[in-house]
């Protein structure tokens, strides 16, 4: 938990002190927007989160007041945009703006959606101010004009694809006055600072995604919400000014919405897109319906395909409740920042209210073995008294802390969701019970699905997750992936296992990491880094499934074998008979006569055998 | 040498048996003595690498064991056939022979010669008769030329009055009678060059004796003719190989058997056979240091594992030839020879050798 809340503060100090624009393009890969293809994904990733979180807690809500519960469900559509040219000045690699033809021989140029005066206009050349720097046109040929940029030759590109991503869901909508903020203010929120098993901690949600439909296309997030007790839906068209504050470009209300209430985000965005594959927005939909079977996901794509991942599920999921830092898992920049935020006024009283499992008596024993008066301000602690206080703390006999931070799928769910996925003809599934590490809670779930209709080619399916997030990215580095070449496949009756140690043929594996902070091994967050303790509970859970998966292929390959028995036997009897009767000169006949009645004897001997087991 | 009807009889005891355990109403099976490492042993006091008395049993109606038991079955019938109409088929005919499959299914009772030379080895341990006793062949390798008169299927061959070429020997000479016998030794060396050398300078004549030579590893028909040269006629068997490990091993095998065919090591192993090869003391004696070839890891290795067999390791004399190399670091090679003479291996090194009884035992 320390290690995203870090991030997330980090990157509100650094937008401080520069502008958004900048503050985009020097931490585009902290946001997950390294390509065109892992681009689209996150933004889809987070208008579904954020559809997922409000329609969830909506639903958690009705489920408190004792209301009939409305499940979740999400539609995502995503169109492709007509693309067109663009100027990139020297020496960088964003636009300054769209050009657009106008006539045989004339160009005009576009920002924001809005074709632009020029300045001047001289025989083939044309002059713009755009946004502070000089742009000139000069026609020479049909094809493209030549540009300048402050005197400098710029270059016309194509753009790359531009999609629509739309995402509705029928949550409780968002509150007219509320919209600017949640979309058009980057950390807006407190999600960062929730201790409990969220979505969130994976990118700094939605706004980033607004703001890089408004760095790639110029366009504005559009939003529609509307809430129950109002007839109209609003639509307003958002984007983050420089100074981190929403600019609302239009407002309107407008009669019908998709459902009775609901958030709608549209988005225009430059990205790529796959229609299938590991790192697809098809994949990324199936894989997140799997592991929430409460909600309903719809997936319209652009070549107008559309796939409806049905609720399997008439539960929701527990609630996950919001802990208070446990002293094992603190870190001093947390300790410090929690210190000089905190409304405790004395240092004893912070212990007891803003740590989990910290005692009145146990405060006392701590400040008093650091030597810290218990009625001293928090915010006047020395670094040297913070660094003591920090070693005591995590010295400390405490209880672990509680566990109902965390929601885990569940184990009945997760199976009814994996076959209706996979459709496989067997499915062993396990919930782990939550584990502490350094002071963190977390658990693992795991499932192996088998046959059916899983495809038999390949090495097996592997469906990552971490706090019901898919991972696309990074497999190879992923603790996910070293629990599963770490067993020992063979053992549990799995036939062919790939040099990698990953099992070959009908197989899908999932795992599942739940936790209120989850160590991923780089800024991008597509792999979990390989602590030994997870790696330890993944393997355990793995083992779980897999001894199950053994008995069922044990009593399916005995099956098997029973009947080949029979026929191996009738098959090679005739040649027996031939080749000793060629020995000793009896017939043939004679021979197979006598051989199938020592064949049925000893079946007879055997069925017998195979009840008294049975009866044991 | 064994009598065509004992062979007959056993194969027909083994169908017999078969039979009437299925009459019984009994899972008929194979008791196979196990061909591994496990059950090979060095017997001290015949000198041989012998075979334990461990064996495997094998039952038809048995899912593991089906295959292999009438793999075995196939062969013994085909044995029984070459038998009664007095013809040799090889190894590779063999397969052929009992390739099929059953009908209705896709099981083919063999689908490579492995399996079949395997079943045919089985069936050597269970009737205790040899391949070439079986009327199964390998292929034929290797040349004799000398002082010695044989009947081979009703040819009387003179092996002193064969050209250049010599006798061709066969992969069976079980059934080979020697007529007369002038030679007074064998030497028999494992590489064809040095055979051609002493075919050209008439050694047999000079020494009365009979040169032999395989490519290699002799065969079972060589190493059968060696043996069957020292006790029916009692003629001492000289092995001539290089200085260097490869050559003791050849020389080990023919003496004392080997771990693969230790089932038949009581008609292979010659226990009279003299290493005649170059030692350390012949390379210091004829200034052959210089012919010297390095070791490979791979040689050192050969030489670290020969040095530790059993009926070496007591041995002072073998065990100061293994020292004395591994500190030459090198080996050298009975062509080395030449260096001194083209000849100089025919007219000094065996006749000086012979005569001075320069031999390892």
């Amino acid at each position: 938990m320390p290690k995203e809340v870090e991030i997330a503060e980090k990157l509100g100090e650094r937008m401080k002190a520069v502008s958004v624009a900048e503050f985009f393009k020097k931490n585009k890969h902290l946001l997950g927007f390294d390509n065109p293809l892992k681009s689209m994904l996150v933004v889809v990733k987070e208008a579904v989160d954020n559809a997922l979180d409000a329609t969830e807690e909506y639903a958690y809500e009705l489920q408190k007041k004792g209301k009939e519960i409305e499940f979740p469900e999400i539609k995502v559509e995503i169109k492709k945009e007509e693309h067109g040219l663009v100027i990139i000045p020297e020496g960088s690699d964003i636009p300054i703006a769209d050009l657009v033809k106008t006539g045989k021989r004339n160009w005009d140029l576009v920002l924001f959606g809005k074709r632009l005066r020029a300045s001047k206009v001289e025989g083939n050349t044309k002059e713009y101010n755009v946004e502070g720097r000089k742009v000139k046109l000069v026609f020479t040929s049909a094809i493209k004009p030549q540009v300048y940029v402050d005197g400098v030759k710029a270059s016309v590109k194509e753009r790359t694809l531009k999609y629509k991503v739309s995402v509705t869901d029928n949550g409780p909508g968002i509150i007219e006055s509320k919209i600017p903020n949640v979309f058009g203010k980057l950390l807006y929120g407190s999600k960062f600072h929730r201790l409990r098993q969220s979505r969130g901690q994976q990118g700094i949600g939605i706004s980033s995604a607004v703001l890089y439909a408004q760095q790639t296309t110029g366009i504005p997030a559009r939003i529609t919400s509307k809430v129950k007790t109002k007839s109209k839906a609003v639509v307003m068209e958002i984007s983050i000014a420089d100074n981190n504050e929403p600019i609302i470009h239009s407002k309107e209300y407008v009669d019908g919405f998709d459902y009775e209430h609901g958030t709608k985000v549209e988005l225009v965005i430059e990205a790529d897109y796959r229609e299938s594959g590991e790192k697809s927005v098809y994949e990324f939909i199936r894989r997140t319906a799997i592991v929430n079977p409460h909600a309903t996901f719809i997936l319209i794509e652009p070549n107008k395909r559309k796939t409806v991942f049905k609720r399997t599920s008439n539960k929701l999921p527990k609630e996950p409740k919001e802990i208070k830092p446990h002293p094992h898992g603190l870190e001093f920049g947390k300790l410090k920042d929690m210190l000089i935020a905190t409304k405790a006024r004395t240092i004893k009283s912070f212990l007891v209210n803003d740590l989990s499992r910290v005692s009145s008596q146990m405060a006392d024993n701590i400040l008093k073995k650091v030597n810290i008066d218990a009625n001293k301000k928090p915010a006047e602690l020395t670094r040297q008294e913070i660094e003591k206080l920090l070693r005591a703390l995590h010295k400390a006999p405490l209880q672990r802390p509680s566990t109902d931070c965390l929601s885990p799928i569940g184990e009945n769910a997760l199976r009814k969701s994996i076959l209706a996925d996979t459709k496989a003809e067997f499915v062993a599934v396990v919930s782990r019970k939550p584990t502490v590490y350094k002071g963190i809670p977390f658990l693992v779930e795991a499932a192996i699905a088998y046959g059916g209709e899983i495809k038999s080619e390949g090495m097996a399916q592997r469906l990552r997750y971490a706090n019901k997030i898919p991972l696309l990215y990074d497999a190879a580095g992923c603790a996910t992936t070293k629990a599963i070449q770490e067993m020992n496949w063979k053992q549990y009756k799995v036939q062919s296992v790939a040099q990698n140690g990953v099992p070959m043929g009908p197989y899908v594996i999932l795992i599942h990491l739940a936790s209120v902070w989850v160590p991923y091994t780089s800024e991008g967050k597509s792999a979990i880094a390989s602590y030994p303790e997870i790696i330890k509970e993944m393997k355990l859970a793995l083992q779980d499934c897999a001894r199950k998966l053994k008995s069922y292929l044990g009593a399916k390959i005995r099956e098997a074998i029973k009947a080949q028995r029979v026929s191996l036997f009738e098959a090679y009897m005739p040649e027996f008979a031939l080749a000793l009767s060629k020995i000793i000169g009896v017939k043939e006949d004679e021979i197979k006569k006598d051989l199938v009645k020592v064949l049925s004897k000893l079946n007879k001997l055997r069925a017998k055998q195979e009840g008294e087991e049975n009866e044991k | 040498m064994r009598n065509k009807k004992d062979v007959k009889k056993k194969l027909e005891e083994l169908g017999k048996t078969l039979y009437k355990e299925i009459k019984e109403g009994k899972n008929p099976f194979l008791d196979i003595p196990i061909r591994a490492l496990s059950n090979v042993y060095f017997n001290p006091k015949t000198k041989l690498i012998e075979l334990g008395d461990a064996k495997s049993r094998r039952y038809f109606f048995n899912v593991a064991h089906i295959r292999k038991f009438v793999q075995t079955i196939e062969v013994a019938s085909l044995a029984k056939e070459l038998l009664d109409v007095n013809k040799h088929l090889s190894l590779r005919q063999v397969f052929y022979a009992i390739r099929k499959t059953l009908p209705g299914t896709k099981i083919d009772i063999v689908e490579d010669q492995t399996e079949s030379n395997q079943a045919i080895e089985d069936l050597e341990l269970i009737t205790g008769a040899s391949r070439e006793e079986l009327h199964i062949n390998a292929k034929k390798s290797g040349a004799a030329a000398g002082k010695i008169i044989i009947k081979d299927k009703g040819d009387t061959i003179d092996w002193s009055k064969l050209g250049s070429g010599g006798w061709s020997i066969p992969s069976n000479t079980e059934d080979i009678e020697f007529k007369k016998v002038d030679a007074k030794f064998v030497i028999y060396m494992e590489k064809d060059a040095m055979w051609e050398r002493l075919h050209e300078d008439k050694v047999w004549e000079k020494l009365k004796c009979v040169i032999i030579a395989s490519q290699g590893q002799a065969t079972r028909g060589i190493r059968r003719l060696l043996r069957r040269l020292s006790d029916e006629h009692g003629l001492p068997i000289y092995v001539l190989t290089d200085f260097d490990p490869w050559g003791f091993y050849i020389y080990s095998v023919l003496k004392y058997g080997s771990i693969a065919l230790a089932h038949i090591s009581k008609k292979l192993a010659i226990p009279n056979a003299k290493f005649l090869g170059l030692t350390a003391e012949d390379i210091k004696k004829y200034k052959l240091e210089k012919q010297k070839i390095k070791f490979k890891d791979v040689d050192l290795r050969r030489l670290e594992q020969i040095k530790e067999y059993e009926w070496f390791k007591d041995d002072k004399r073998w065990q100061r030839q293994f020292k004395l190399m591994k500190e030459m670091k090198g080996k050298v090679e009975l062509d080395a020879l030449v260096t001194r003479g083209i000849s100089f291996v025919s007219n000094v090194y065996l006749p000086e050798k012979i005569k001075n009884k320069d031999w390892i035992d």
